[in-house]
């Protein structure tokens, strides 16, 4: 092989192991497909006593930032390790709010729910647990929440 | 006399003449498909460690509570600050990893290099060329070329570095990511600028390839911060020039 046709081979080399490992670096490739996460909520006990006296809500806000391949990814919020649902009208104490970048949602339940579609590979959302302290009555114990988020199969 | 004077300009000229062979081809091939794995790895891991340096807290941790009029929310930073957060934090991660981004460039440049000058003394007849041209001749002919390849990886590196990021945080300081990678970059060039002087100078290809890995080692402990890194990648540079410079001019008039 002559030098100029070898100088010519290895730049083209070059060049598509770069594009090769780029798309390889867009599709995620070593990135993790499933985030989950526990978050404790820190002094139930005490707090939810004095936001009862006080009359309001109890409130837990929090970022969640976590890597992930990009892609479409459902995340799931919920509340774990509590048995003591007590509301007067049935519903759930908690009312979960999670937001990932323009998308949000709220749900007066033990869980929520959000999918949507990710560029980036850093995944950053805002998880947001108000506990009912006027229309429920409930014995906290030490509670957990869990986020989980799932990056779906193409 | 002339052919004292046509091994000199062989070793300064041969670098762009040697033709390799299929075997140097398959070694060179190799060495750049690992070269660049490698340098995108480190770059993935750089990316990986700044986007959790930037969370706010451990997927495993406690959370605040606050009690409107009663307890003040705690202070939540937004999605921009943490994502700029992880942008600037980048570029200090592969600071952090200069020593084995630059033992990977050291290696991958080796390996393109290494065959097209490992026959210095056999290429003395195509040097003949040459025998009525000023010095300067060596400087487009030898340093260049080897300043090229080394310029064009490292800004390849850049770009890729600068990919990376994108896909990871799509945001990065530029200005730092700039004085960072150019400062480990250009650290680069002036080690090639070295290492064709000690090479041609020396007309052993070895003495130059050891000397470029034990530079690799050195950088770690050089250069406290990127700044610094720059101004004396420069120097260097500048220096290994007036070197080459002088030593070629010496040798010309002695011949």
């Amino acid at each position: 092989m002559k030098a100029s046709t070898f100088a010519m081979a290895v730049i083209l080399v070059y060049i598509g192991v770069l594009l090769i490992g780029y798309a390889l670096v867009l599709d995620g490739a070593g990135l993790p497909g499933r985030f989950v996460g526990y978050y404790q909520l820190d002094g139930i006990q005490i707090m939810y006593g004095l936001a009862r006296q006080s009359g309001s809500p109890l409130i837990y806000e929090w970022v969640v930032a976590g890597v992930l391949k990009p892609g479409n990814t459902t995340v799931n919020v919920g509340i774990e390790s509590f048995d003591n649902l007590l509301c007067s009208n049935g519903t759930s104490p908690f009312e979960l709010t999670v937001s990932v970048g323009d998308s949000s949602i709220s749900h007066n339940s033990l869980n929520a729910s959000i999918t949507l579609y990710r560029q980036n590979a850093l995944i950053i959302s805002h998880v947001k647990v108000v506990v009912n302290t006027t229309m429920c009555r409930i014995n906290p114990d030490q509670v957990y929440v869990y986020v989980e988020a799932n990056v779906n199969e193409k | 006399m002339a052919s004292r004077k046509l091994r000199v300009l062989a070793r300064f000229y041969s670098f762009s003449l040697s033709d390799p062979s299929l075997a140097e081809v398959l070694a060179v091939v190799l060495g750049l498909v690992v070269g660049v794995s490698a340098v995108l790895l480190i770059f993935h891991r750089s990316a990986y460690e700044a986007a959790l340096y930037a969370t706010p807290i451990s997927p495993f941790g406690g959370v605040k509570p606050y009690v409107p009029g009663y307890i003040n929310p705690p202070t939540q930073p937004s999605e921009e600050m943490i994502y700029m957060a992880a942008g600037t934090t980048y570029p200090s991660m592969i600071y952090k990893y200069k020593l084995q981004i630059w033992i990977v460039w050291a290696v991958s440049q080796l390996s393109v290099l290494y065959p097209l000058i490992r026959r210095v003394r056999a290429s003395i007849i195509s040097a003949a060329g040459i025998l009525n041209k000023s010095p300067l001749v060596f400087y487009w002919a030898g340093l260049l070329p080897v300043v090229l390849v080394v310029a064009g990886q490292s800004l390849s590196f850049y770009i890729l570095a600068l990919g990376v990021g994108d896909v990871f945080f799509n945001y990065i300081s530029y200005e730092m990511m700039t004085e960072y990678v150019a400062g480990v970059l250009l650290y680069g060039v002036a080690l090639g600028v070295w290492f064709y002087t000690i090479t041609v100078t020396s007309g052993r290809l070895e003495i130059g390839a050891m000397y470029i890995l034990l530079a690799s080692l050195g950088i770690d402990r050089l250069v406290p911060d990127p700044g610094l890194l720059l101004i004396v990648s420069i120097l260097f540079t500048a220096a290994g020039i007036i070197v080459l410079y002088t030593l070629l001019w010496r040798r010309w008039l002695r011949i």
